[in-house]
Formats: structure tokens, sequence, C-alpha cells
């Protein structure tokens, strides 16, 4: 019965988390421009952050190490250093956009420019990380974070040709826009693969005391709670194809269109549920990048760490968020563009994935971390293969969409 | 031995993605700055459209609203001024000035309440909007 309780509250709180301001932008401008074709690419990024978070969980039930903390000793500081910067530069990048999706649901709400709201957000999402707990931050704001299931009711409600939902699960050529294409998908694998998720996994089951015993809770988490967290991103582009796109908004690039969505379905309550769904879902995951820098610095560099303990006790760790999150507000009170800036930044994280990902696979296999329990050929497969593609994917898309393809 | 693996997937990496980026350049078509234009203002005057819609039925806050209306004139005026700078027919010009004006005065309707207006507003959009399909059909039978 408790495991069973703890199986159920893990599943929540991954479907809570799971979107945030880069799957929401990516599959809104997706479904808008492409209408289902996308779809593939979500579950591709889902199936891949399945194994991702299922091995994170696993590595630390079974060697009790965090990511960064196995990565340093395995590997040796020096080799350790470029996947810590690659990782901190992308989520610094992320951590700003998410800050904007914030800001813009303050805007939303109010009409006061979304410039004004990041500094104020950073102090609150900083209050928490210092007077919070981590059961606070990963089960509460998770737990508000279903308002996002708004998008799989909206989604239903609409009634989709399920069976074009269903062909749209296989990936096919485009028709026209050819690079802005594969730029949506190489954003779409960048958002749903993001190095924080499966990180921060990691580094709360060790703060959370995981063993053995935990594998199975693991497996039924990973597999249910981000299943389900992909179907969410999925609802947001159907709901995007048949309500923007269908109304001849191929072209997202203002975020004053994406309250849009909801209001056919639900009304005035479509734009309340929207605004609270990027507010609490940007809220959640900014407060998870900046612990997770924290977490990335203060282990790899071998220093005291965890969100239970006074801030005294982990200066350096309290130091590492604190910086972070004022730094990366700054872009957004300057009036960066949230929205480019998260489209940008979901590109990166899939380029960046190789440099992240493939050290963890190293550590997933290796015998003297975890005995019996290394990684099977299937899911090793799996992650090379989909990693590989989002690299060449960005390699080929980024430079296109840059200098001007379509 | 390891060192003769790693330079040959070195150079095995670097034609994949030698070759994938010339497959990529290969498969895309690169439009005019023209057309991408005029998709990202059709999308802007499409959403004004629906904006509108949601304002006059209580979807949407006012403050919103005109917020929203301000940000796509802004997209619709950086089209229009596109537009007169370039060499086209007057056609695409004129439409372009439509749509600016109907967002300017979308944006009036919303801070002064006027629905009658705003109402207006919509049609304009909905004109320009229709004799834009014509133009760019046109173009494209008669290129």
């Amino acid at each position: 019965m408790k495991k069973l309780l703890e199986i159920s509250l893990g599943v929540v709180t991954s479907v809570g988390g799971f979107l945030e301001v880069g799957s929401l932008a990516t599959a809104a401008q997706a479904g808008a421009l492409f209408d289902f074709q996308l779809i593939w690419a979500i579950l591709l990024g889902t199936i891949c952050i399945i194994f991702l978070v299922e091995m994170a969980g696993r590595f630390a039930a079974v060697s009790k190490h965090t990511i960064a903390d196995g990565l340093r000793e395995r590997f040796g500081f020096n080799a350790f250093l470029w996947p810590l910067v690659t990782t901190l530069l992308v989520n610094f990048l992320v951590l700003s956009a998410e800050i904007g999706g914030v800001s813009i649901a303050g805007e939303l709400a109010t009409g006061i420019g979304f410039q004004w709201w990041a500094l104020p957000v950073a102090l609150v999402a900083w209050l928490l990380l210092w007077k919070g707990t981590f059961g606070l931050i990963e089960k509460g704001v998770s737990l508000l974070g279903l308002v996002t299931l708004c998008f799989v009711v909206a989604a239903v409600i609409l009634r989709p040709d399920w069976t074009r939902v269903a062909v749209s699960s296989m990936p096919s050529l485009p028709h026209h826009d050819t690079a802005t294409y594969w730029f949506m998908a190489v954003s779409i694998l960048g958002a749903s693969v993001s190095p924080y998720l499966f990180m921060f996994y990691s580094a709360g089951a060790i703060e959370d005391k995981w063993d053995k015993s935990y594998l199975g809770i693991n497996r039924a988490i990973a597999g249910l709670g981000m299943s389900f967290g992909g179907t969410i991103s999925i609802g947001v582009l159907i709901v995007a194809a048949l309500v923007l796109g269908a109304n001849g908004i191929t072209q997202v690039d203002d975020y004053h269109q994406l309250p849009l969505m909801l209001t056919p379905v639900f009304g005035f309550w479509g734009f309340v549920l929207f605004v609270a769904s990027l507010g609490i879902a940007c809220f959640g995951a900014t407060v998870e990048i900046a612990l997770q820098q924290a977490y990335l610095v203060a282990q790899g560099f071998g220093w005291n760490w965890g969100e239970d303990l006074k801030p005294r006790d982990d200066p350096g760790f309290a130091m590492v968020y604190t910086v972070t999150i004022l730094a990366a507000a700054i872009p957004i009170a300057l009036g960066l563009d949230p929205l480019k800036l998260t489209i940008f930044s979901m590109a990166l994280t899939a380029a960046s994935l190789p440099l992240t990902v493939v050290p963890f696979l190293f550590l997933l296999n290796d015998e003297s971390y975890m005995g019996q329990n290394r990684n099977g050929v299937i899911s090793n497969a799996a992650v090379l293969l989909i990693i590989a593609l989002g690299f060449v994917l960005a390699v080929v898309a980024i430079p296109l969409q840059i200098f001007g393809g379509s | 031995m390891s060192r003769r693996v790693v330079a040959l997937a070195h150079t095995v990496m670097c034609r994949l993605l030698a070759a994938a980026l010339l497959a990529g350049l290969a498969a895309c078509s690169f439009p005019s700055a023209e057309d991408e234009q005029t998709q990202t203002a059709t999308s802007a005057a499409n959403s004004a459209i629906m904006v509108i819609d949601n304002w006059t039925v209580g979807a949407v806050p006012s403050h919103y609203a005109k917020a929203a209306l301000r940000s796509l004139a802004e997209t619709l005026a950086d089209y229009d001024r596109h537009l007169q700078t370039t060499d086209v027919s007057d056609s695409p010009k004129q439409l372009a000035r439509q749509l600016t004006a109907a967002a300017e005065g979308a944006e009036d309707a919303v801070t002064t309440g006027n629905r009658a207006q705003a109402e207006q507003a919509r049609q304009d959009f909905r004109t320009a909007i229709a004799k834009f399909g014509v133009t760019g059909r046109a173009k494209a039978t008669n290129p």
C-alpha cells in the first residue's frame, strides 16, 4: 500500500512537472504550422526521457551517487569539466527562458510588462529555495502543475481525427517549410530531453535516500510519469493545430498568440487556465533548474549539498542557486523576447545532448557502479539512436534556420 | 589500436555530419524573405481577428486584448514598412496599409470599449486577408 502511494505520488509529480515553457512553446509552434505532423518528435523525445529518467533513478538507487558525482569520480575532474560547463550553460539559457515564461504569465494576468516581472519572480523562487525543503519543491509545485492537464481535456473536447493523430506518430517528410520543420523537430527533442529533468531526478533520489528496493517504483514513475507528461505535450500540439492552425495562425512568433489556444474551448476560463498553466509550470521548472545548477556545481566540486540542509550548512550550494537565479533573470528584465530565447535554447539543448548523455551511459554500463543492474542493449541502443538523431538534426537545422532556410 | 579506432570513428562521424549537412541543404527550399514576411503578416492578422472575437464575447480581459493588438499592429507595421521599400506592385502595398490601419483601429476600439469599431476592424482584416489570398494565387499562377 505504501509503495502504491509512493508510485502514485511520483507519477503525479512527474506529470505535473513535465510541461514547461520549452515543451509548451515548441509544441504550440509545431502544431500551428505543421498540424499533427510532428507528434512523432514528441513521442521520440518522451521515449528517450523515459529511458534516461529510469537510468538516473536506477543509478542513484544502486550506486548511491548522483550523476555529477559519478561522472567526476569515473572520468576525473578535467574530463568532467566538459559536460559540466555545457550543462551549466544550456541550463542557464533554459532557466532564463522559464523565468521569461512566468513573467509572461504575470504580464497576461495583470497587463504589467513581462520585463518588470523577471526580478520579482527570481526573488520568490530564491526565497522558496532558501526557506523550503526538497519535498515542498518536488511535490508542492509539481502537484499544482497538474493544471496543465487542461490541454489534454481541451484536445479531447476538440475531437481531433484520431486516425490522423495515430498516423502522425510515425516520422514523415514535410510538404512545406522544410528547414523550419526539422528545426522544430530538434527543438521538440531538446524540450523533451532536457538534461536537467533526469539530473534533477537523480539528485532527488539521493535526497529521498533511495536504495535497491526502489527500483520497481523508479521504473513505474519513469514509465508512467513521463508517458503522461508526453501526453500533455501532444495535447498542446493538437490544440494548437485545431485552434491556431485552423484559424490561419501558422506563425506563432508572438507570445500574445498563445492564450488564444484555450479560449475557444473554455471561454474566459481558458484564458485563466492558460495563464495558470504557464505560470505554475514555468515557476516549477525555474526552481528545479536553479536547484539543479547548485546540485551540479556542488556535486562536481565535492561541496556539501542538500536542499533540506540550512544554507549556513551548505553555503557554496546556496550561493550557486542564488547567483544563477538572479543572473538568469537579467536577460528577461532587459527585455529579451522569452519566446525566441525558449526556441533557441531548446535547439541548443538537443545539440548538446551527446556531451551530457554519452558519459552518463558509460556510468550505467560500468559494473563497478551498477553491478548486476547495468544497462541492457535495448536501453543503450534506444538512447544513443535518439541522441544521435537529435544531434545530427541540430547540426543541420540550426544553421539553416539562422541563415534563412524554410 | 585504440588510437586507430578513435581516428576511424572520428573520420566516420565527420563524413556522416558532412553528408547530413549536404543532404539538409539540398532538401531545403529557400523562399524569399517576402513570402516569409507575408506568412507572418497573415498570421498576425488572423491572430488579431481571434483577439477581437474573444474580447467581444468577454473571453479575454481588455488589458490583454489591448497589449496583443498593439504587438500584432507592430508586426503588421514592420511588414508594411518592408513592402514600401521593396520592388513589388502597388496592390500588396495597399493591402499591408489596410492591415496596419485595421490593427490600429482594433487597438483604439478596445481602449475605448467600442464594440462597433472593433467589429469594423474585424471586417477590414477579413477583407484584406481575402485579397491577400487572391494576390498570392495570382502570383502563383503568373509568377
